[in-house]
């Protein structure tokens, strides 16, 4: 979806930055409606059908976080959703499991703001389509028995954005990461660059973006993620629901 | 002496030359010895003027002399027939002895009328080597009987004792006296025993050195008078041992007292059977103690000590432990030990002053913690109240950049943007002079005038985000005309964010609670006041639920809080009173038109209370 086609729909209890934020978004022909806490934005999305969320996370009467679990509890259609904040407030895990895209840091400028929305208005079909072009930080290469069963076991799991996945190698955290994985079951091979958004190492579990999916992987993993619904951007590969 | 006749009596001693001179020989003998016997008996006599019987010895003597004469005679008229001479002597002889044979019957019943020298040996040998000394003198102190024993003590031989005065065993510093004591012991007649009343009695040895004697003395009434009988125990050994004990035992209570230790023992029924000096002073107490009960003595010892006490009595192991007694407001550092077999002993020392510092450490230690809390908390709560001024700030002055860039020059919306950015900053700036405030200790600052309403204003602007957040609402009312508050401006900031805070705090615990906070300034007359100086009031009442009767007075104290922990920035309710009273004033809980209200009241002149950190 072009900038110019979306609602979206503005929250901070901060009145300029709504201000701010909605005089940027409206100069690409946006259409923007603001709302100054969880609540009048759930009242919002009610309403009207909105694309894109922007969002502050400390708010009074209701918060980001509490918004976002609410939409997912009510199991609303769920719009793309972005924090704006400081990460302090944050749990990348449990965000990015919840279905936020991106986590964009405060104070942020207009171009930002405008790339990070645009890049969440894109079809899938249009996104992850350029590798890196530096090298990347990480390479992981797994040869995996099952996908039905790493799915089972919370070992692989897929996301609107991205995935989650066990490993024994230490990963560290907002760097990037070149991933190639082969189950043998189905005979299918996994490969993407992204970036490690989440590592825990009691659990061994990690969770990335997409940034690229090598055209073999696209088409399924497309497939995949519009098959079975699953409200995270990457899930969170754990056993609690 | 030989005639003619040839032998004399030749007719008698048969003409035989050898038993003449047998008969001659054998009488001059006889008669020798006759006159030597009674020489050897009178020597005796002279010697020894104690034997009686005198009379007795000179008719023995006289006896044998003359039947040595008639012996000697028989010789003589061997040769020369003087018969009638020796007939005389025989019948002089014949007189003595019969004279003899009468005094000696007439004697006989004195004789044995005299104790037994078998008898007399026995008491000799009782009183020579008894194993004391013994003496006998007479009114004058003349000695008149010293036994063996007493030479030996006093090095003396018996001549150079008998007849000299006891003085001369008596050292010189005591000599002055005795006659004196002499006087009064023969007037009481009763015996007695000296030396055991008089702590150190002494005598005088030859030499010159002295012993410690014990001497037991008794009258003796004699023809010549009153005469005393000594009997003297050297007791020097025992008084040295006595000295000895004296010494160890001083020892063992100085070393016992410089420790300070009250130290106490009780027997199985837990009666004191020791308690020294130090136990005594520091319990306070005055009365005798020993073979009383502790529990009735001290009935209010804390159940702590009771119960180390009892343990201790039962398991037999020590025990050690700190205990408060109250009474006295006394902290102790107790040892309890089993004593024998069933008591025990314990030793306790005053802690009181380790313990107060201890308890002032704590409180440190712990109003450090809460700092630290508090400035962490300060931190998080400073990183995200800036970030939406700075995020507006570096949003407008991006948008001012790109105007640029497209050669967008309306001043108009240059001036707009330009105001908001420096409104936003100004509005960053007093966030964080109110944080850089709360950081503060500021009980150093020196004391200046300060205006209530700028100060009022920090703290309102500090907690503004957090009340609009939840929606209660905050209203400041300053009474027109304030004077100038000389305080330290820092501190009193923290006393108000302090108390918004608690409203908040208040307000938020409770459902039911009014949403609302009122702060109000006002004035105090001078005349309301003994010291005559203006007071500053503030007030601030919020629409909670209010303190809870059993709180009030605890909620002030140090430690008590009844907020959970991790409720907002800033310091509590005790430093806030501490801080209020260094400047002379005062915080207080009351009620204002029945809510909750705490009362801050500050002189508007410096009291001279000295600034002691908060």
């Amino acid at each position: 979806m072009k900038l110019a086609e979306a609602t979206a729909l503005v929250v901070d209890d901060e009145t300029e930055l709504l201000e701010i934020f909605s005089a940027w978004l409206e100069r690409e022909g946006c259409k923007v409606l603001t709302a100054s806490n969880g609540a009048e934005a759930l009242h919002a999305l009610n309403n009207k059908k909105i694309d894109i969320v922007v969002s502050d996370v400390r708010m009074p009467v209701m918060n980001g976080v509490d918004l976002v679990r609410t939409i997912n509890d009510m199991r609303m259609a769920l719009p793309s959703i972005i924090f704006v904040s400081g990460y302090a407030d944050i749990n990348p895990r449990e965000m990015y499991g919840l279905g936020v895209e991106k986590l964009i840091e405060k104070p942020t400028d207009r171009k930002h703001l405008k790339e990070a929305v645009q890049e969440s208005l894109l079809e899938l079909e249009e996104r992850w389509i350029t590798p890196h072009t530096n090298s990347n930080d990480q390479i992981l290469t797994m040869e995996i028995e099952s996908l039905a069963a790493a799915v089972q076991n919370h070992r692989f799991q897929l996301g609107r954005g991205g995935c989650c996945f066990s490993t024994d190698q230490p990963l560290t955290v907002d760097s990037t990461i070149d991933i190639s994985l082969h189950f043998a079951n189905e005979e299918l091979a996994f490969k993407a660059q992204g970036i490690v958004r989440w590592f825990d190492p009691e659990t061994s579990r990690a969770g990335m973006s997409f940034d690229y999916l090598d055209p073999e992987s696209r088409e399924w993993v497309i497939r995949a993620i519009r098959s079975a619904p699953n409200h995270s951007f990457i899930p969170k590969c754990n056993d609690l629901p | 002496m030989f005639d003619s006749v040839g032998l004399p009596h030749g007719f008698c001693f048969l003409w035989n030359p050898g038993l003449l001179w047998l008969h001659v020989l054998s009488d001059s003998l006889i008669a020798l010895a006759y006159f030597l016997i009674p020489i050897a008996l009178l020597r005796v006599t002279r010697k020894r003027k104690d034997i009686p019987f005198n009379g007795v010895f000179f008719c023995f003597a006289a006896f044998i002399v003359a039947c040595g004469i008639t012996h000697a005679m028989d010789v003589v008229t061997l040769w020369h027939p003087i018969y009638w001479v020796s007939g005389i002597l025989k019948a002089c002889t014949a007189a003595i002895s019969i004279l003899t044979l009468v005094v000696l019957v007439r004697t006989s019943p004195a004789m044995l009328a005299m104790p037994h020298r078998l008898a007399d040996r026995r008491f000799r040998e009782l009183i020579e080597d008894a194993p004391d000394g013994i003496l006998q003198v007479d009114e004058a102190g003349t000695i008149l009987i010293a036994n063996r024993t007493a030479e030996q003590m006093f090095g003396y031989s018996r001549e150079e004792l008998l007849n000299r005065n006891v003085d001369l065993l008596i050292p010189h510093r005591d000599r002055a006296q005795h006659p004196e004591h002499r006087k009064q012991f023969v007037k009481s007649g009763v015996s007695r025993l000296m030396g055991k009343a008089i702590a150190d009695l002494h005598a005088r040895r030859k030499d010159g050195t002295e012993l410690s004697v014990e001497i037991g003395l008794s009258p003796v009434e004699t023809e010549k008078g009153t005469h005393v009988t000594a009997v003297i125990r050297d007791i020097t050994e025992r008084r040295r041992t006595e000295k000895e004990l004296e010494r160890v035992s001083q020892q063992l209570n100085s070393v016992i007292e410089a420790t300070h230790l009250g130290i106490y023992a009780l027997d199985r029924d837990w009666r004191f059977q020791y308690i020294n000096e130090d136990a005594k002073r520091m319990l306070k107490t005055e009365q005798e103690l020993l073979g009383k009960d502790i529990w009735t003595s001290f009935p209010n010892i804390g159940t702590v000590s009771v119960e180390h006490l009892r343990r201790v009595m039962v398991d037999r192991e020590p025990a050690d432990f700190e205990s408060l007694y109250e009474p006295l407001d006394l902290w102790t550092h107790v040892s309890v030990y089993p004593w024998k077999e069933d008591g025990l002993t314990v030793f306790f020392n005053d802690i009181s002053e380790r313990k107060r510092l201890e308890l002032a450490l704590e409180k440190e230690r712990s109003l450090a913690g809460q700092r630290t809390e508090v400035l962490a908390r300060l931190s998080s709560g400073l990183a995200h109240e800036i970030r939406n001024p700075l995020a507006i700030i570096v949003a407008r002055t991006s948008d001012l950049a790109e105007l640029a860039e497209e050669g967008n020059v309306d001043p108009a919306e240059i001036g707009k943007t330009c105001t908001s950015i420096l409104r936003t900053a100004d509005r960053a700036i007093r966030i964080l002079r109110g944080i850089a405030a709360m950081a503060r200790v500021g009980s150093h600052d020196p004391m200046q005038q300060a205006e209530i309403g700028g100060i009022v204003q920090q703290a309102v602007d500090l907690v503004e985000g957090r009340y609009k957040a939840v929606g209660i609402r905050l209203e400041t009312t300053i009474q027109p005309e304030m004077p100038l508050l000389e305080c330290r401006e820092v501190q009193v900031g923290q006393i108000l964010v302090n108390l918004l805070n608690n409203a908040f705090d208040a307000i938020e615990s409770d459902p039911r609670s009014e949403r609302w906070v009122r702060l109000a300034v006002s004035l105090q007359s001078a005349s309301e006041h003994e010291d005559n100086i203006d007071r500053l009031q503030v007030d601030v009442l919020d629409g909670g639920p209010g303190v809870r009767p059993e709180h009030r007075e605890r909620l002030m104290q140090t430690f008590f809080t009844t907020k959970s922990s991790g409720a907002g920035i800033g310091i509590g309710l005790s430093v806030s009173r501490t801080i209020a009273e260094d400047h002379g004033g005062q915080l207080e809980l009351t009620d204002c038109d029945g809510h909750t209200c705490f009362r801050l009241t500050l002189p508007v002149k410096a009291a001279s209370a000295e600034g002691v950190a908060a």
